[in-house]
């Protein structure tokens, strides 16, 4: 599953998701693409499982990008831990997702195949999505 | 490059409340620029330019009704909103029908290659092309004819036939399109066996650490 090779520090604090994303919010490489219309961390393996019925879909026509990384490390405490003792150990990646952002992107298909994959690719996320098409072919054109 | 009429009022005052205003009431902000002339801040009408663009693409000459003025401009900028889709602002810039401008025309791929017949998946990758011509000589996009393309085949900038009175800017080594061998099964799950590996942890802790 997609995480770094190399970070400078093992954890990070939380934060928050503020506002829209303002960068890597076109379709740049595919045809179409996955925008996210909620913000959220999405898992490493959110994405992984998100690929995969993306490719399962398309079989073997198409390309896929993946426009998002997954560079946040989540920790957890063990179960069963009483409070203190600082931060749990890192457990998962996420990567912040803004609305706006393009997550996935896919080309060398057809329109009603794109769609398809599209979809059950935004079954495997936490939050809503709309499909969009590249500018050149007509812009915004989806519903979520 | 097509040439239509667009008509558009001129506004004088700007400043976010005054510009949300503006959308509300089914105008799109807008400012003229180009040689010899002073900037202007002008507004036209969504809908009209909603409807240009779909049936003209953004690639189009225009001539914008300004008062009793006319200005031949082009669409240098398009500002838009990421999720709505809605167009906030324009950017026309004013050309001479004199003065060759630089353009980024859309390509356009014409037939199926074959090497996709055979199993092949396209690749499109550079969408848009860089080039030089007076005004009238702009046509509204690039058809590339791709039918003869086998699995393997690469189709460059150098490879488009334009006409004499246009000079591409882009780097002619630059690809358009690939036809690309199909992916294999074993390409489809590669990420999905690998497994968590620890990352190696830079500066910060290991001086940590050392103290």
């Amino acid at each position: 599953m997609l995480m770094p090779k190399r970070v400078k520090y093992r954890k990070q604090q939380r934060g928050t998701i503020r506002g829209k994303a303002t960068r890597g919010t076109e379709v740049t490489y595919g045809e179409y693409g996955l925008q996210a219309l909620e913000p959220a961390w999405i898992t490493s393996s959110q994405i992984e499982a998100a690929r995969i019925a993306i490719t399962r879909y398309i079989k073997r026509g198409g390309k896929v990008w993946i426009k998002i990384f997954p560079d946040k490390p989540v920790t957890k405490k063990p179960a069963e831990t009483r409070m203190g003792s600082g931060k749990g150990s890192p457990e998962y990646w996420v990567a912040v997702v803004k609305p706006g952002r393009i997550l996935f992107e896919l080309a060398g298909v057809s329109e009603e195949v794109a769609k398809e994959a599209l979809t059950l690719a935004s079954h495997k996320l936490p939050i809503k999505t709309k499909i969009v098409k590249r500018e050149g072919l007509g812009g915004d054109v989806n519903e979520g | 490059m097509a040439q239509v009429t667009l008509t558009a009022e001129e506004r004088k005052l700007a400043g976010k409340g005054v510009l949300n205003e503006l959308r509300r009431n089914g105008k799109v902000p807008a400012v003229i620029y180009g040689k010899n002339i002073e900037n202007r801040t002008v507004a036209v009408d969504a809908k009209e330019l909603q409807k240009l663009f779909k049936t003209h693409g953004e690639g189009v000459l225009i001539d914008l009704m300004l008062g009793g003025e006319k200005h031949t401009v082009i669409i240098r900028e398009i500002q838009r909103d990421n999720l709505k889709g809605a167009i906030n602002h324009v950017d026309f810039y004013r050309v001479s029908m004199t003065d060759k401008i630089e353009v980024d025309l859309p390509i356009v791929l014409k037939g199926e290659p074959e090497g996709v017949k055979a199993g092949g998946v396209l690749q499109h990758q550079l969408h848009e092309l860089t080039i030089e011509a007076l005004p009238a000589d702009i046509p509204e996009h690039i058809e590339v004819d791709i039918s003869h393309l086998q699995i393997g085949d690469v189709l460059m900038v150098k490879d488009i036939k334009l006409s004499d009175k246009i000079t591409v800017i882009d780097d002619p080594e630059e690809v358009v399109v690939t036809v690309l061998a199909p992916a294999t099964g074993e390409e489809l799950e590669t990420t999905a066996g690998e497994t968590a590996e620890p990352e190696v942890v830079a500066k910060g802790k290991e001086k940590k650490e050392e103290e």
